[in-house]
């Protein structure tokens, strides 16, 4: 009894003891400088947007009033703006799954055929992803204008006048104008991920596919799709998880607007904490987020582990 | 055994080395720390814009020579939300800036009541301020009698035209002294559309821009106070009032006419600037800040200045004005005596005859601010803005500056809905109403006794 206390005891007042401990602890000393910036920057703020969310306060006074839970009851009772944009977000992911997953899939497979200047062309394609995305919202912006904007004139050019209208200027189109730019910009990524993909699957069972007589559909059909299939579901849920931090590109090219048509939760969010100085409100907002994107992280973790464990 | 000594003499010697470099590291740490105190810092925050740095440039440069124990450092921010999100932070750090620009209003209300504000009563009592600064101007500081920023220039609202365009529409081009009517403008409107003209601009995504037509017009129906008594909850005024109402729709009547641009609700401030500038739209509702920008793209602008239309049964006075002090300067209040002591000076130095007289040359803005300035330093549309405002009897304070961040943004965003098609002018003034009660329940309205 005396001597595991005095053991322990020299684990801290003995050089050896401190040598040992330190040898044994390696794995978590060396975590410790990320662990304690996890703690400071993610842990600690995640932990006072909880606490936030249950009062009302306007950053700047000394009262902060308790309101409990009236902030989430306001939100999913009295808060059209938000479901609006809990909606958009759902489109937001929908839109983004049933557009650049197929368009990206089909590049992919066309620019590997084509090898010569299949290259050139991804490089075309993927070129809008690694541009600042404010930059790309701004030029969006004034291509829809319209007045100055390219849009509207190349939808005369090819006789589809009719269409021609104020893209972000209507609340029917603007969300579908901004569709449009977010598919602009996250094709490339799709195409380049499936490229990826594609490559890394032994040629011989193409080639012993094309022995057995398949042609190019079949061989899509039978043979690319079915490896593509793990890709696709990654695909989709990193699109749905996407869809909930999206902000800039909208923040940028309508505010949310016109006549708060195309929030989505971050640009409410956003609006609710630093327009109109409610961070509490902001906060819960945030939580919803916080809990909707961790259901999905899990599903994304599960779903991925399962498969390649299988 | 000599193993085990040998190990325990290197960690003994690393041991030490550490403790060498972590105190090496604090003497160096505090040296570094230290140097700056010999200054008395004192920074100046605003959202200043090339003009007016150059005014804060040269105002820290005489400052600076004249007392070699001060180091004003100028902050610069790029919009007003960067402004508000940084200081909010710095409050809330403890590390307020000593001097910064206010818009006063309800902004600088909620400062005010949770402490941050120093009082400055006393400098404003002062004998040079008594006679340099209105005390008309000091009503968007002034709470319970007490005064906290000192004014420095105004903005007023006026319809920027292109005389030219107003020419080839036939559109007479009523004088500045003069009113027109809300036919008169209605049909001004109407010849616009005829000639292919976009009748006016508007960066309608800003909102902003939207409201302007709606307070103009509240103000022209109901008079000057009815926005002061109302937010303030004065009894028998409420935001659900007739003239609430039917101002949502004399804005929406000219929706529908089309006097803006096609798209103008998603439209920002540089499209709406594109459209006027390069004479594709006759009229555009503005402040004088327009003025800078469109000299150094287009020098040769005809550009004119006309009042906004008066309203069938109005009641509200013709002459009154869309405006208010655009820059205020204000101290924190927590901030060690001795910076403070410094910032009260440099006001009082700022506020110099010569310095305000250079303010106003530079930043080409009307002066809150009893100095005369040489008319020849305005450009003449400038002079135009300067009269009209002088001959106005009432200034009208952005409802969205005035009033709570909260009330603002609904009614911000209510207006947008309005002009969108989506929310009905009573819908409008219901929720401009129900925002008002919540606030005065939380004890924030009223922000003066009225």
């Amino acid at each position: 009894m005396r001597e595991k206390n005095s053991l322990v005891v020299s684990k801290f007042f003995t050089l050896k003891g401190l040598r040992e401990l330190l040898d044994s602890q390696a794995g978590f000393l060396m975590a410790l400088p990320a662990l304690v910036f996890a703690v400071l920057f993610v842990f600690y703020p995640l932990a006072q947007m909880f606490y936030l969310s249950l009062f009302r306060w306007n950053f700047v006074s000394p009262n902060m009033v308790f309101v409990g839970l009236d902030n989430f009851t306001r939100m999913f009772l009295n808060d059209q703006v938000y479901l609006r944009s809990l909606l958009n977000v759902i489109l937001l992911a929908g839109q983004s799954s049933a557009i650049q997953i197929p368009i990206g899939v089909a590049l992919a497979t066309i620019i590997l055929r084509y090898r010569r200047v299949g290259g050139l062309f991804w490089a075309i394609i993927f070129l809008p992803y690694v541009v600042s995305s404010v930059a790309v919202s701004l030029i969006w912006t004034w291509m829809y204008n319209p007045y100055f904007g390219s849009v509207n004139v190349f939808l005369r050019a090819v006789g589809l006048g009719f269409l021609a209208r104020p893209w972000l200027g209507d609340i029917n189109t603007a969300l579908i104008a901004i569709f449009g730019t977010v598919n602009w910009i996250y094709i490339g990524l799709t195409t380049t991920m499936t490229i990826a993909t594609l490559r890394s699957i032994p040629p011989s069972i193409f080639e012993s596919a094309r022995i057995d007589g398949l042609s190019g559909f079949q061989e899509f059909r039978k043979i690319t799709l079915p490896l593509l299939k793990e890709l696709i579901v990654v695909l989709v849920i990193i699109d749905i998880a996407g869809a909930f931090k999206f902000f800039d590109l909208i923040w940028v090219m309508t505010q949310g607007g016109p006549s708060d048509s195309t929030h989505v939760t971050t640009t409410w969010l956003y609006r609710a904490a630093f327009r109109a100085s409610e961070p509490g409100y902001g906060s819960a907002i945030g939580v919803t987020v916080f809990i909707f994107s961790f259901v999905i992280v899990q599903l994304l973790i599960k779903f991925t582990r399962s498969r390649l464990t299988r | 055994m000599s193993q085990q000594r040998s190990s325990k003499v290197r960690l003994a010697v690393a041991l030490v080395l550490v403790a060498i470099v972590v105190v090496a590291a604090g003497v160096v740490l505090l040296f570094v720390t230290q140097r700056p105190a010999e200054k008395i810092k004192i920074e100046w925050w605003d959202q200043w814009g090339e003009a007016r740095l150059k005014w804060a440039e040269e105002m820290k440069a005489a400052y600076e020579r004249a007392h070699p124990d001060v180091e004003i450092v100028i902050v610069e921010f790029a919009s007003d939300e960067e402004f508000k999100t940084k200081f909010e932070s710095a409050i809330a750090a403890g590390q307020p800036p000593a001097v910064f620009r206010t818009l006063g209003g309800g902004i600088l209300k909620s400062y005010v009541d949770g402490g941050h504000v120093e009082d400055l009563t006393s400098l404003l009592n002062e004998e040079w301020a008594v006679n340099q600064i209105p005390r008309t101007m000091l009503r968007q500081s002034t709470w319970g009698g007490r005064h906290y920023a000192v004014p420095f220039d105004l903005w007023v609202g006026h319809f920027y035209i292109n005389r030219e365009l107003f020419e080839r529409a036939g559109v007479p081009i009523p004088p500045i002294t003069t009113t027109w009517t809300w036919d008169e403008f209605k049909d001004a409107i109407r010849k616009f559309k005829e000639a292919g003209i976009i009748p006016i601009a508007v960066g309608g995504k800003d909102k902003w821009e939207l409201s302007f037509y709606y307070m103009y017009i509240v103000d022209r129906l109901a008079g000057s106070e009815a926005f002061r008594r109302t937010i303030n909850r004065a009894p028998g005024y409420s935001f659900t009032d007739e003239h609430w109402v039917k101002a949502g729709y004399l804005f929406k009547e000219i929706v529908d006419m089309g006097a803006f641009q096609e798209g103008f609700i998603g439209a920002s401030y540089d499209e709406a600037q594109s459209l006027f500038f390069t004479g594709k739209a006759a009229m555009w509702l503005q402040g004088p800040w327009i003025l800078g920008d469109l000299y150094a793209t287009f020098p040769d602008f005809p550009i004119d200045i006309i009042n906004f239309p008066t309203v069938p049964g109005g009641k509200g006075d013709p002459t009154m004005l869309l405006g208010a002090v655009q820059h205020h300067y204000a101290i924190a209040k927590n901030i060690p005596d001795n910076v403070k002591r410094v910032a009260y000076d440099f006001l009082r130095f700022i506020c110099r005859e010569e310095n305000v007289i250079r303010y106003a040359e530079l930043s080409a803005s009307p002066l809150a601010q009893n100095v005369k300035v040489p008319t020849e330093n305005y450009s003449p549309v400038l002079v135009k803005v300067i009269d009209s405002a002088s001959r106005a009897r009432w200034l009208q304070m952005a409802y969205d500056e005035y009033s709570p961040p909260k009330f603002a943004q609904v009614h911000l965003d209510s207006l947008a809905g309005v002009a969108a098609g989506t929310t009905t002018p009573e819908q409008m003034a219901e929720a401009q109403e129900k925002t008002a009660q919540e606030l005065a329940e939380q004890g924030i309205l009223p922000l003066e006794q009225v």
